[in-house]
């Protein structure tokens, strides 16, 4: 049926052959220990089960499910001695069920034992600042409280004949950066090994930073689960997983400009982020349709801009997503998309005396100065625009506290807005000089200095021969483009540093038609989560000595959720699990496709999702979960 | 509401007139004066579906605290209905759906509904609600001072299919949807209730299915559920047509009848390499041979039409035979003989379960057994065909041609869950791309009507591969309701403007209704009417 099932099952059972080997190594050790008191399976008193009328009114269905082969098995409950969940088998059943899959050794207890919420508690071992240390204690909480939200799925009382829960301790040494946020150069690795001692599990996790021990608290948080059948929490009796991640830059763009999203959607979705070690929430906060950010230091962009009371962000709320990202080692990284891609937000300067701030808000034909309604640019010879860029800059890294990446949008500029309004220069000397005195303005809005890298969408300006003109020092590009286009790889050609959003792999919005005809739309199909894990651009890399060209400079990539089409409600079916997909991608990269075993593992991280309170589309009907390997 | 287009959806099909001028009103001033009734049940249903009226108004209001504004006194509504027809509170394929409303004032405001069925009364009641909106500026809730509509269906059956087997939706998430189809005037729930993935429904008189057939706890719909399902549809003349599809498209659910010495009632069951017995993993289909099959059906058919309460139309399924599952199992036998031979001892047991008489319509889904020269087996008297082929597709075609009557849900317009990529490899899907709410909207398959054909209608089909609770508001709004004006208005215009902006107002009439509609575009697009047309 498909060509590559083969050469992928191959890769897969490899993977397989090594995880089981440590799997084994360590239940050696585990079982020389005497620990292995675990209670994985219970047995049940079924000889009169097995022969129970079928007429009983009040039976619900219930299921059993065996590990066979590295197989969970279903059967039903009256098959078998052995009353075992589904994700009881799952976890201890050949997969590490881990999301994204650690980069370096793993090894994994056969064995589970029951444990609480409660009953974990954290010791800060090592921290380079109170600052950290602070940050470990709440990042624990929120871990805690994800468990303890997971252990609230339970609907029955917890089963008395499991034995009594163990307890949890996490000792948490960072050895490193006594910065809490996030920076280009944080070194996210961790490691993390659990072990019993005494009636304890200890969990030992050792960091060069906060954010790596945060991502260490995660994968400690996927080695837990409920068992809904003894309505208890358990855990793997031992473990160890060293780990890092491929690229430095994981990034989910959200665009709350088209439509609103209220704060719980952001919150809940960093929470999600945070859940896939996903690092970089690029929050396009404003476009030519709205201006929801309400500035101190100018306020009537969002005055003049905003959709309406109840679709605004104060700073309260921007400090607030900011907090509960940083606790999640992610970055929130404000974009004020110019010099287009504006709208009536900048409308105002005439009547304050400011002079036009934009050119062409809300013109008709649209089609003629825009890609899609309403069109808008700034005015990039009037010197209060930069004023003003100034002061929203400063203003986003104050709230934001992110001073060493920036992005400054230049998004589809139109030609023909200037030229009508400046015939006297060629629109693209415009543009780059826009571009320069926004970098300016960034540059005093940062002290003094400019951020180690500042990013600009691709574009006509980032092609050749402007390309050349831009600083390679200190200018990255967001590649949107389609990975086929020359203009795509001319930028990494170049050796600028580069994020990757190729429209033809990782825009979440594709697919829903046009918005404004019965066409089939500008960018699909949709990309499905297959497609999104198997894009490695970078895998394309010519050798430098055959082509001259520089080496490439992949940051990292994101997705992008555009939304037009999109309003809060619908958000995480469209945007999870895909975006998960991508944060494996550029976490683990590993060389295999979306084989059988990425299938299982992304399905246990979307119920892990949805314990959380995040509703993300089923990878395929619950039968195919129910049965693992069957719809393989 | 005041400038040019009366925003209502569906848009009626007779006359209407508008005032241009607004009186303030409150939804606790609004009252019922059933004046005719041709049974106490109708009038019960009445008072029933005006207090659900009454309810969606309330939810209209969005106070932020503001004092009210003094734009005067609201003025109290009387609604003063005049049922004369059928005492029949359900939705019959006789129903006669019409209604006309008037709305004038005098000292309180005066509408006046008219109708030949509590179907058509309930239309009424909720083009009333849509006359009514919250203004935010001055704190109120508004209607227009009179206005005048007459309004009829084009087409009689207007149906929503979704599939609750292949992923389970809570209660809660059915009654929403019943709901936002209410709203849109669309008529008929189908329920796909069981497939080969699971079999949720939880019968008395075959509890075995739902036992071996249900994902788990949590995961049933019990007789309480189904009746609380049904009595919200029928108050919203929405009738609920349940389908468990067989012989095909069954699974673990009929697995235990070696065990209880009635022999297989199933073959092919989760049967490897599915490929070669089924379009999708797991395989099932019934043992056409068995008698315990039929009587199983049997009471299958009974309990569904008790519960539902819905015996002129019922859906026997008939989607998807796999020939080589009963040719390996059966062998000496035609698949295609003992698939008509099936059907028609399934329709024996409709029968049987129906006190004796078939109902009027019976459906099944096109398929192998709906083209020549099996098509002409079939008896068109009887039986009806749901036509999910393709709309180019010469089998779609014939089926009308040969004068069967029919339900359109051609998989190239009207299936909401193409265009999300393949849930098994990496491919694009085998139904994609998307059917945007337009290309919904413009198809209109009896434009070809030689003359002969009897469409009843449609229906859009959610099957939900993939799609679970968390996004079944936004995969299907407002792209039903696209569907919902084809049927009910069958204007013949395509989606021209007027059509965006009436569609916007309803997708935030369906948000008030706690209902997930995508948004149609940007909201600066609602914000700027014709900006981006």
């Amino acid at each position: 049926m498909k060509s590559w099932g083969e050469s992928l099952g191959r890769g897969a059972s490899a993977h397989f052959s090594r995880v089981g080997w440590l799997r084994r190594a360590l239940l050696l050790l585990a079982a020389a220990a005497c620990t292995a008191a675990a209670l994985l399976y219970w047995r049940q008193q079924l000889d009169d089960r097995a022969h129970r009328p079928l007429h009983n009114l009040g039976i619900e269905p219930q299921w059993t499910w065996i590990c066979r082969n590295e197989r969970c098995e279903r059967l039903p409950a009256s098959e078998s001695t052995i009353l075992q969940s589904l994700p009881t088998c799952n976890m201890l059943c050949a997969s590490t069920q881990l999301w994204p899959q650690p980069t370096g050794p793993v090894s994994l207890a056969t064995a589970a034992v029951p444990v609480r919420a409660d009953g974990i508690s954290l010791k800060v071992t090592a921290s380079p600042s109170r600052e950290v240390t602070e940050h470990l204690n709440d990042a624990f909480a929120l871990m805690r409280d994800d468990i303890k939200s997971l252990e609230k799925t339970a609907d029955g009382k917890r089963r008395s004949d499991i034995g009594s829960p163990r307890d949890i301790l996490v000792r948490v040494a960072v050895n490193g950066s006594a910065d809490v946020r996030l920076r280009l150069d944080t070194d996210e690795s961790y490691k993390l090994s659990i072990r019993p001692n005494g009636y304890t599990l200890v969990a030992d996790i050792t960091a060069h930073s906060f954010c790596g021990a945060r991502h260490g608290f995660e994968t400690l948080s996927q080695l837990i689960w409920l068992d809904p059948y003894a309505s208890s929490l358990l855990a793997l009796e031992a473990a160890s997983v060293e780990d890092a991640p491929r690229f430095h830059y994981r990034g989910l763009l959200l665009d709350t400009a088209r439509n609103y999203f209220p704060v719980p959607e952001l919150l809940r979705t960093i929470d999600a982020m945070g859940a896939c070690k996903l690092n970089t929430f690029h929050w396009h906060a404003s476009d030519s349709q709205s201006f929801p950010l309400r500035l101190n230091s100018a306020p009537q962009l969002a005055q003049h801009g905003a959709y309406g009371p109840g679709a605004i962000y104060t700073p309260d709320d921007i400090r607030a997503i900011v907090r509960r990202a940083r606790l999640r080692g992610i970055r929130v990284l404000i974009e004020i998309d110019a010099p287009a891609h504006v709208g009536r937000a900048w409308a105002w300067g005439p009547a304050a005396g400011l002079g036009h701030l934009a050119h062409c808000i809300e013109v008709e034909p649209w089609s003629a100065f825009c890609g899609e309604p309403p069109c808008g640019q700034l005015n990039p010879r009037n010197p209060h625009v930069y004023d003003l860029l100034e002061r929203v800059y400063t203003e986003i890294i104050q709230l934001t506290g992110v001073d060493d990446i920036f992005h400054i949008g230049g998004d589809e500029v139109s030609e023909r807005c200037w030229t009508q309004h400046f015939n006297d220069t060629d629109p693209m000397d415009l543009w780059l000089d826009f571009t320069n005195r926004a970098m300016l303005a960034l540059n005093r809005a940062n002290g003094g200095k400019l951020p180690e890298l500042t990013l600009l969408w691709s574009s006509r300006l980032t092609r050749s021969p402007y390309l050349e003109r831009l600083d390679r020092k200190h200018i990255g590009i967001q590649v949107w483009g389609a990975s086929r286009w020359p203009e795509s790889r001319a930028v990494l050609d170049a050796g600028f540093r580069s994020i990757i959003s190729h429209v033809d792999a990782w825009y979440l919005d594709c697919g829903f038609g046009s918005w404004r005809d019965s066409s089939d739309g500008h960018c699909g199909p949709y990309r499905s989560w297959q497609q999104i894990y198997e894009h490695r651009p970078w895998t394309e890399e010519a050798p430098a000595a055959a082509t001259g060209a520089e080496p490439w400079r992949v940051e990292g990539g994101a997705a992008c959720q555009w939304t037009e089409q999109l309003a809060a409600g619908g958000l995480d079916a469209r945007v999870w699990p895909r975006a998960a997909a991508l944060a494996e991608r550029l976490w683990a990269d590993r060389a295999e496709g979306a084989a059988a075993d990425v299938y299982l593992r992304l399905d246990t991280q979307r119920a892990r999702l949805l314990a959380r309170g995040v509703r993300p589309a089923p990878l395929w009907p619950r039968w195919c979960s129910h049965n693992p390997h069957a719809c393989l | 509401m005041l400038c040019a287009s009366p925003q209502l959806w569906p848009e009626p099909t007779g006359p209407y007139t508008f005032a241009t001028a607004t009186v303030p009103v409150r939804a606790d001033g609004f009252s019922l004066r059933v004046t005719a009734s041709p049974s106490r049940n109708v009038t019960k249903h009445l008072n029933d579906a005006f207090a659900l009226m009454r309810n969606d108004i309330r939810a209209l209001v969005k106070r932020d605290g503001k004092k009210e504004s003094s734009i005067g006194t609201p003025y109290d509504i009387v609604i003063r209905v005049s049922v004369k027809g059928s005492a029949d509170v359900r939705l019959r394929l006789n129903t006669d759906e019409s209604y006309t409303l008037t709305l004038k004032r005098k000292s309180n405001l005066i509408a006046d509904i008219t109708a030949h069925s509590f179907c058509g009364a309930r239309h009424g009641f909720e083009t009333l609600s849509q006359l009514i909106w919250f203004d935010p500026y001055i704190n109120s809730l508004l209607t227009l001072e009179a206005a005048m509509v007459e309004d009829a269906p084009r087409f009689h059956y207007r149906g929503f299919l979704l599939d609750t087997s292949r992923n389970y939706f809570p209660v809660p998430d059915l009654m929403r949807t019943i709901d936002a189809m209410a709203a849109c005037k669309m008529n008929t729930f189908h329920w796909h209730i069981s497939d080969s993935q699971s079999f949720p429904l939880r019968l008395k008189s075959v509890p075995q299915l739902a036992q071996y057939g249900a994902y788990g706890t949590g995961a049933v719909y019990t007789p309480d559920d189904i009746r609380a399902i049904v009595h919200r549809a029928s108050l919203r003349g929405v009738r609920v047509l349940i389908e468990v599809d067989a012989p095909a498209h069954v699974g673990r659910a009929w697995a235990w009848g070696p065990s209880v010495g009635q022999g297989d009632l199933a073959f092919c069951i989760e049967a490897e390499p599915w490929q070669i017995f089924c379009g999708e993993p797991p395989c099932g289909q019934l043992n056409p041979l068995n008698p315990f099959v039929y009587e199983l059906l049997e009471r299958i058919y009974s309990e569904i039409i008790e519960l539902t309460g819905v015996d002129d139309v019922f859906h026997i399924g008939g989607d998807e035979v796999s020939v080589s599952c009963w040719s390996r199992h059966l062998k000496g036998f035609n698949p295609m003989d003992l698939w008509l031979d099936f059907t028609r001892r399934a329709m024996l047991a409709l029968n049987a379960a129906n006190g004796g008489k078939l109902p009027e319509l019976t459906l099944l889904w096109s398929s192998h057994l709906t083209r020549s020269p099996y098509l002409k087996k079939l008896n068109s008297n009887q039986v009806g065909i749901q036509i999910w082929g393709a709309s180019k597709w010469r089998d779609s075609r014939a089926v009308l041609d040969a004068g069967f009557r029919s339900v359109i849900s051609h998989v190239d317009a009207w299936y909401l869950d193409c265009g999300f990529g393949s849930w098994r490899d990496s491919s694009d899907g085998h139904c994609g791309p998307y059917k945007s709410w337009q290309q919904i909207y413009e198809h209109r398959p009896w434009k070809k009507n030689s003359g002969t054909w009897r469409i009843e209608g449609g229906a859009v089909c959610q099957w939900t591969e993939q799609l679970g609770p968390g996004g079944l508001d936004t995969r299907v709004w407002p792209r039903a309701a696209a569907l919902a004006e084809r049927l009910w208005s069958d204007r013949t215009q395509g989606a021209e403007k007027d059509v965006y902006i009436r569609l916007d107002t309803q997708r935030s009439r369906l948000l008030t209704r706690g209902v997930h509609a995508a948004p149609l575009w940007a909201r600066w697009c609602s914000h700027n009417p014709h900006a981006c047309l």
